[in-house]
């Protein structure tokens, strides 16, 4: 009753339908063949497309976004990009409904109820200058009374570029405060320091076209099929069409990527330090390294020890770094034994053996993918490490299908918060605050007085939290993000947020839990309602245009930054040349344009692009955004870059000189290789606290669903975040599915309904929850513990006990 | 204890938030996210078999179909996809259930407009774009 997909052509195919056909016939079943049910679109008429990035993850993909009037009527992939060639996963379908909502935010709210109610909490109805004015005095009371120190901006991997730009702006240039972060800390920070340790560079030096040369995926802790449809359906093509195709699923638990592949290694948490290292060992040990590529392309170097979890305010990190030999490095592994890594991961000899036959294989070209479980991890900074090492050690890096490809998560982390740098310690181009030659170059750009920008990063985004509930934060505005369901150990922000004397801006599309302690609650228009840039995984940037209006008063975040920052007395940030930038033409125009009287985007698209400018960050000027389905950086002459370090592909590597890590300049443009140990968790499983708690996403719904659960299609796609339990755990504790339990740790407690033998299928000893339910609030349980490096929460480990209720 | 006369700032603006909040009413909205329900559930959809269902509606023109069966026992792998039986070329199952079947998009390399003999393998995982129903609705209005 089944039929195999490969290399069958649909006469095959047919065969085996009519098969089928006459096996249901015996049954009664089948009165006829119908052939129904085409496309389905061609009932659509005066329909204008238009293409846009998807709103959702880093995939980036391309949809074409049919509008009629001021109402968007279908959605479909956009055969012209390169990316996801004509689809797009369910949640791309469903653009069309995440702004249309019953209950849009269409007005400015005021809290009229004491901050200490949540829900049920009153606002009234303002006028957009009389919200502006409220918070231009809250902001001007707070630097007057206690400093740029007390003020504090939370923004968005789902900003745009030109939106996180203002924000960079007004923050460390106008307002002289770098209390600048983002919810990309919580996502992508360590993949930024991986790259930025081993390589002096931040994003990957490869692309997607890697998913069609390559022969063998190994998944690290992420799941593609889930988190990354449009990506896992290239990776499975190439699985079903090229022979040999391999896919190593490794992870904690069993989840849906495990369906395409064909090992799924299932390893205890936080053990993945040690696998990686047991591979690194069995190469050097057996000699399968690349000596040459070694000894003209890297160097080799230990660092700080135990370091810690992060979990006290304040803390901070040095890194103490020393070059060792290639001779050091290996008896710093030699450590990793088969036994050792069996020992601590649960992976069996001969499993950890073929892991390293596939890296220490010259012929196997191969992808190694990445996100939130080696992210998500208090040694996020070094998992990244340890991976480069194997790519490094091997040489299998920057040519197609050899690739070390970190995954991102939110549609423009790359594009807008690691490019523009909205985080506290950094600028434009891989730029720094701490580096006095980095601030002179943006005081420049920004026409500012040397001095301006602080030389001290300012609180990263637990810290910005920490802060609050130190009363030392006074206003603090969320854009775009919704950090009171996202934070890990909610309960202590939460009542920070309720107790402490903070006056909180909350700018977002509906309702949520982060606006219902709001202060001031902005309406906010959203996606195709503006003008808009984003930049995916690839280094890929792309570009769209406003195609609706947006519904009521609401106003994008560009215009709100820039309003703010005219309140502040700080226009002059935001004023362009009218004659240079003149309005577009036949064209919707956004909300911040039309404001300005001049094209704002533009402007600001243009003044960003000095910052990369011959420095291997080189964008494209605005236009041709516009006009193609994006470019990947550098930009050179008019041409993208598909492998950066390598010769024969960027434009950076000289000629001669076949591979350049050319960011680490100082070095002379070697890669990294960093002994980083095997360390524990912050918290595991004990005697009162048995389980691991792993939380994350599902394919059906976005983040903390904000959007998603709003569209009726996908609401009833997957409505409930669920607990998933091992069979046997369930079986011990007598649940079932549909039974209620109470997952408790040590920093609060959230009631769930079991799921058994659903998608996702934990190892023994874990239970797993998805963050998007605000019904589920699992983040009460989840502990706030990070990378040091990184400063990335953790949201894959913590200890909780279960009970039936 | 202080004068009377030093709270009297505060005590006009404890007056003046109960004056909007009690005769402000209309401009006061309760706050509420229609979408936080208080309830829990688990995920559960069609138990019909296939033959049995009827199809669901799109959600627009050209909106990926949903499964309005079951799908127990009818696991994707890497090497079985159960889903052709049906859609390959659509049966039917009597007057009112017609497997829908797969389109000529889908034999489609849709960047070139090529069309080929056989699906095209980016398509191989169905529940990318397909996805079944609960019979939960929206708790919005």
């Amino acid at each position: 009753m089944s039929a195999s997909f490969s290399k069958v052509s649909r006469r095959d195919f047919l065969k085996i339908a009519s098969a089928s056909a006459i096996a249901l016939a015996g049954h009664g079943l089948i009165s006829q063949f119908t052939y129904g049910d085409a496309d389905h679109d061609d009932e659509l008429e005066g329909v204008l497309w238009e293409k846009a990035p998807c709103r959702f993850c880093g995939t980036g993909c391309s949809a074409l976004v049919g509008v009629i009037g001021n109402d968007i009527v279908a959605v479909k992939g956009d055969p012209e990009s390169p990316v996801n060639r004509g689809l797009l996963c369910i949640k791309g379908y469903h653009l069309l409904k995440i702004h249309s909502a019953a209950d849009r935010l269409k007005k400015p709210l005021i809290r009229v109820s004491p901050k200490s109610v949540t829900s049920g909490a009153k606002f009234r109805e303002a006028t957009w200058d009389e919200a502006l004015e409220l918070i231009s005095e809250r902001f001007q009371s707070a630097l007057q009374e206690h400093g740029p120190e007390s003020i504090a901006m939370f923004g968005s991997g789902q900003w745009t570029i030109w939106e996180g730009y203002a924000a960079a702006k007004l923050l460390k240039g106008g307002l002289r405060s770098n209390n600048l972060d983002c919810n990309a800390r919580h996502c992508m920070a360590s993949a930024v320091a991986g790259f930025m340790t081993t390589f002096g560079l931040d994003e990957p030096m490869g692309c997607y076209d890697d998913f069609e040369n390559a022969d063998a995926f190994i998944l690290w802790g992420a799941n593609m099929a889930e988190m990354h449809p449009m990506l896992w359906a290239r990776v499975s093509q190439r699985k079903q069409s090229a022979a040999g195709a391999t896919i190593i699923n490794l992870t904690v638990l069993s989840n849906r990527s495990s369906v395409m592949a064909d090992r799924e290694i299932i390893f205890k948490p936080q053990s993945d330090l040690a696998i990686a290292n047991g591979i690194a060992n069995i190469l050097v040990q057996s000699g399968r390294v690349n000596s040459d590529f070694i000894s003209n392309h890297v160097v080799f170097q230990t660092g700080k020890e135990n370091i810690g979890y992060g979990l006290e305010d304040n803390s901070t990190f040095q890194e103490e770094a020393s070059v060792v030999s290639f001779d050091d490095f290996k008896s710093h592994l030699a450590t990793y034994t088969l036994e050792y890594v069996q020992q601590i991961s649960g992976v069996t000899p001969d499993i950890l053996s073929e892991l390293a036959d596939i890296y220490g294989n010259p012929n196997t070209k191969v992808m190694s993918l990445w996100t939130m479980g080696v992210n998500q991890h208090t040694r996020g900074t070094w998992m990244n490490n340890l991976i480069y090492n194997l790519h490094l050690l091997t040489g299998k890096i920057s040519e197609p299908g050899n690739s070390p490809f970190s995954l991102t998560g939110q549609p423009s982390a790359c594009g807008t918060t690691r490019e523009v740098g909205t985080f506290s310690h950094r600028l434009p181009a891989d730029m720094v605050v701490t580096n006095a030659e980095h601030r002179a170059i943006a005081e420049g750009i920004w026409s500012l007085p040397a001095g301006t920008i602080p030389a001290v990063p300012g609180y990263h985004a637990v810290e910005m939290m920490r802060a609050i509930d130190r009363g030392e934060i006074k206003v603090f505005w969320s854009l775009c993000a919704n950090p009171y369901q996202d934070y890990a150990n909610l309960n202590r922000y939460r009542k920070a947020a309720q107790e402490k004397d903070v006056f909180i801006i909350v700018s977002d599309v509906y309702p949520n839990l982060s606006s219902e302690v709001a202060d001031v609650i902005l309406p906010t228009a959203m996606w195709v309602e503006k003008e808009g840039s984003y930049g995916n995984a690839e280094r890929r940037t792309h570009f769209w245009k406003k195609m609706i209006q947006p519904p009521g008063e609401s106003r994008s975040d560009l215009w709100q930054i820039v309003e703010v920052g005219k309140k502040l007395g700080l226009g002059h940030l935001f004023q362009y040349d009218p004659q240079a930038y003149p309005l577009p033409q036949e064209q919707l125009i956004s909300d911040a344009s039309e404001t300005a009287g001049f094209y704002m985007e533009k402007a600001l698209w243009e003044e960003y692009r000095l910052f990369g400018k011959d420095k291997g960050h080189d964008l494209a000027p605005f236009e041709l955004y516009h006009q193609t389905r994006g470019l990947r950086w550098p930009v050179v002459d008019g041409q993208e870059t598909r492998w950066r370090y390598n010769e024969k592909y960027d434009p950076y590597v000289k000629s001669g000189e076949g591979i350049n890590f050319y960011g680490n300049e100082a070095n002379g443009g070697k890669a990294i290789i960093w002994f980083r140990p095997y360390e524990p968790p912050a918290e595991s499983p004990d005697t009162d606290y048995p389980f691991w708690l792993c939380t994350g996403r599902v394919l059906e719904h976005w983040h903390s669903g904000t959007m998603t659960r709003r569209v009726p299609s996908l609401y009833k796609a997957y409505p409930h975040a669920t607990a998933a339990l091992h069979p046997d755990d369930a079986a011990e504790l007598a649940l079932s599915t549909g039974d209620r339990i109470r997952i408790t740790s040590r920093r609060g407690s959230v009631e769930v309904l079991v799921e058994i033998g659903a998608r996702v299928k934990p190892q023994k000893g874990m239970v797993f929850v998805p963050w998007f339910d605000e019904d589920v609030m699992i983040n009460e349980a989840t502990l706030d513990a990070f990378c040091p490096i990184s400063k990335q929460t953790d949201y894959k480990k913590c200890a909780v006990k279960l009970e039936k209720l | 204890m202080k004068s009377w006369y030093v709270m009297l700032p505060l005590l006009l603006v404890i007056a003046s938030l109960g004056f909007v909040a009690c005769t402000g009413g209309g401009d006061d909205q309760e706050y509420t996210h229609s979408i936080l329900t208080g309830e829990l559930g688990i995920n559960e959809y069609s138990t019909l078999l296939p033959g049995q269902s009827t199809l669901l509606p799109r959600a627009y023109p050209g909106a990926p179909p949903f499964i309005p069966h079951s799908l127990a026992g009818l696991e994707i792998s890497k090497d079985i996809l159960p889903c052709l039986t049906c859609h390959l070329a659509g049966f039917s199952y009597g007057p009112d259930h017609t497997a829908t079947r797969i389109p000529e998009s889908h034999y489609t390399d849709l960047p070139t407009g090529e069309k080929s003999e056989s699906i095209q393998l980016i398509r191989y995982n169905c529940l990318l774009c397909h996805v079944p129903q609960s019979a939960e609705n929206l708790p919005l209005e």
